[in-house]
């Protein structure tokens, strides 16, 4: 199996009609109830290309033919470049890559199991992890450090990350600066802008509040970031219950119709900047209103997303893999399993989150993520389907083998051996007694023995010196702008 | 008699009916209940009653939603009469809820806020996005004892323990009590910005802000 070469799109979650429907009520919304922008640059730039601008709310009603031009100019397909070329994403058509979970707090201690808040040492030795985990194939800050400067943490996480794998990157900016800051360090790396136009090295994330507002902070990066020409991800994240209709339908709709007017904004900024489709939206539990990450409503949700922004031709970046359990249980398994397998199968090109997040975002762990990665290797195995041609048919085989024998001694068994079947790394499939005499090991036991190997092990080349002095020059300026 | 329409004016409400809420209102007012009564005995017990199902997992946030409302609807009637006989309704104590600057998410805010109410507290919810200084007057103006804040954010966090340092440096720290809460936000993190309280969830920022108003 290639990791690298991982095909979905085999499941359907939508017919054809039921995506033309929801994108044509997505146009109605804009149009008639419109969209919340919070940022009086980005409003001007609206109104000039004919928007319906309400300056004392700020709503904006964006007429059909406005966001439809604006999804014919975003690129269907995105070069993100990893430091390690054969790393690249190439986020396109049905390819799918999966990513790390974002940004919760705390983490698990390794050594003591003890719960703690998460540091800048963290952040290494997560990224120097997912290096060496070989169905984890970009990079997303995936601890929050709660050591370093708060207001430009961004900059310390994505320094520790180039510097630990060499896989691609991306993030979240804190700020309207952070992402503009993010895209130079991007630049950094790729030896230049017009180095980073070939081969861009990083792209950064922004998502509207649902229900249909984008924020001050979020526009500023959108306009500044498309300014420069740097890979943006645009999407919404609502929460059916709550924050978006209970409805499964009314909830897509809406992260159409958000992440539509985000676009809109973008590609009237700069025409043909590249853009990925964000949905990473889920439900709400309806008897606490909190957020429900492990729902298996998350997984329908995000298959549906990826069919609309496939029928706009857009790459994609999803949610899929996440848990609300506390422990690295039964409930996170069948939690993280069923989301990742069904966002896989619909063909998410960027999915995120596929790995290491528990309770609701908030918590994440070593050992969690060689689960997870695990897990992965499985699902990339269902992507993979089954390959139906005259040598796999094995005619042959049977002929030769005929009743009563048996297949173990055969040179075509040993050649498919490796393409047709996963080979779980940390799942144990020994009997009983074997399992007990080497020393009746829970699957968590072996991940965690299997994290500390990687983390005393695995070594990754860290950035030319030229470039790290690059990197801290960014990070001091922001510093003397924001202060600590 | 009045034993019967309070009665029904508790049901309306655990109902969810608005309408039926009003028109058991509307009978009692014009039997001459005392509102004082009614909205102690009625509203009061049967919003009492839906806090602790929505506590306990057994009732949805819609339902708690729409039992405010059919509340609401009970007291636009008793309100003018109560008003007329110069007398109010027992509050437990007045509260100012905001969501801290940089930060536009408002969900947990409003459920906090719909809890508090439905406890009996007096909630003053200024919205989102709102600056130390922004919650500092509207503390003042309002007259709260307590200030709720809320933050969704990893990185709208700081503003918190800005806000605190604001009320120090305002020499009003003890004016008031400090409760935060949202989603990243842990005890470790209250105790360390200095906070007095802290809000798990919305059930247990209702109990810190009771045992901070307990008369």
């Amino acid at each position: 199996m290639d990791p690298w070469n991982l095909k979905g799109g085999q499941l359907k979650i939508l017919s054809q009609n039921e995506i033309e429907e929801i994108h044509q009520r997505a146009l109605d919304v804009l149009q008639q109830v419109g969209c919340f922008f919070g940022h009086q640059e980005s409003l001007s730039i609206l109104e000039k290309h004919g928007a319906v601008v309400d300056h004392s709310t700020g709503i904006t009603k964006l007429p059909r033919n406005m966001v439809e031009e604006a999804i014919r100019l975003c690129p269907s397909s995105m070069l993100l470049a990893a430091r390690d070329p054969k790393r690249d994403i190439h986020a396109e058509g049905d390819r799918v890559y999966f990513g790390p979970g974002t940004l919760p707090i705390k983490v698990r201690n390794l050594e003591t199991g003890e719960i703690r808040m998460g540091t800048l040492k963290d952040c290494e030795d997560f990224a120097r992890l997912i290096d060496a985990l070989e169905f984890i194939h970009f990079f997303k800050a995936m601890i929050m450090p709660s050591d370093v400067n708060q207001k430009v943490a961004e900059l310390y996480m994505v320094n520790a990350a180039y510097n630990n794998t060499t896989k691609q990157i991306s993030s979240t900016p804190f700020s309207a600066q952070g992402a503009l800051d993010l895209y130079r360090m991007g630049v950094a790396v790729a030896g230049g802008e017009g180095a980073f136009k070939q081969r861009p090295m990083i792209i950064i994330n922004m998502l509207a509040v649902s229900p249909l507002q984008w924020g001050r902070t979020n526009l500023e990066a959108i306009v500044a970031l498309a300014r420069v020409g740097c890979p943006m991800i645009i999407g919404s994240e609502p929460q059916g219950g709550t924050t978006g209709p209970a409805p499964l339908a009314g909830q897509v709709l809406l992260n159409v119709a958000e992440t539509l007017a985000g676009i809109t904004l973008a590609q009237l900024v700069r025409p043909s900047v590249p853009i990925m489709w964000g949905n990473v939206g889920s439900i709400s539990d309806m008897r606490s209103g909190l957020f429900a990450s492990g729902a298996v409503e998350l997984g329908l949700i995000n298959a549906a997303a990826n069919q609309l922004a496939k029928f706009y031709r857009l790459p994609t970046y999803s949610t899929g893999g996440m848990s609300d359990s506390k422990i690295s249980d039964a409930q996170a398994g069948v939690e993280k399993a069923l989301q990742a397998l069904m966002v896989a199968l619909a063909g998410g090109n960027y999915i995120h989150d596929a790995a290491g997040l528990m309770e609701s975002c908030l918590l994440t762990s070593y050992e969690q993520y060689v689960i997870d990665n695990e897990m992965l290797g499985m699902v990339s195995r269902v992507l993979e389907g089954i390959r139906v041609t005259p040598e796999t048919l094995s005619f042959e085989q049977i002929k030769e083998v005929g009743p009563r024998g048996n297949f173990m001694g055969l040179r075509h068994t040993l050649d498919h051996i490796h393409t047709e079947h996963y080979l779980p790394q940390l799942f144990d499939r020994n009997t009983y007694d074997t399992w007990e005499a080497r020393g009746a090991k829970d699957v968590r036991e072996v991940a965690r023995e299997r994290a500390r190997e990687i983390l005393a092990t695995h070594e990754v080349e860290t950035l030319p010196g030229e470039v790290q002095e690059e990197f801290e020059a960014i990070i001091r300026k922001a510093e003397e702008t924001y202060g600590k | 008699m009045s034993e019967i329409i309070i009665g029904q004016l508790r049901d309306a409400i655990v109902a969810l009916d608005g309408d039926k809420a009003r028109e058991a209102a509307q009978k009692g007012f014009d039997d001459g209940l005392d509102p004082v009564d009614m909205i102690n005995q009625g509203i009061r017990s049967a919003l009492d009653l839906m806090g602790e199902r929505f506590a306990s997992g057994n009732l949805f946030l819609p339902e708690l939603m729409l039992a405010a409302k059919a509340a609401d609807a009970a007291v636009g009637i008793l309100e003018p009469e109560l008003l007329r006989r110069g007398g109010a309704a027992e509050k437990l104590g007045k509260v100012l809820m905001a969501t801290v600057e940089g930060d536009i998410h408002d969900i947990g805010k409003n459920i906090v806020t719909l809890l508090m109410k439905s406890a009996g507290f007096e909630v003053v919810d200024i919205g989102v996005d709102k600056t130390g200084e922004e919650i500092l007057g509207a503390a003042k103006v309002h007259e709260v004892e307590v200030i709720g804040l809320s933050a969704l954010l990893t990185t709208t966090m700081p503003r918190m323990k800005e806000m605190v340092e604001i009320l120090q440096e305002s020499g009003v720290r003890d004016q008031y009590k400090v409760i935060v809460g949202g989603a990243p936000v842990t005890q470790e993190f209250a105790d360390l910005i200095g906070a007095d309280g802290y809000g798990a969830d919305a059930t247990r920022a209702v109990n810190v802000t009771k045992r901070f108003l307990a008369r």
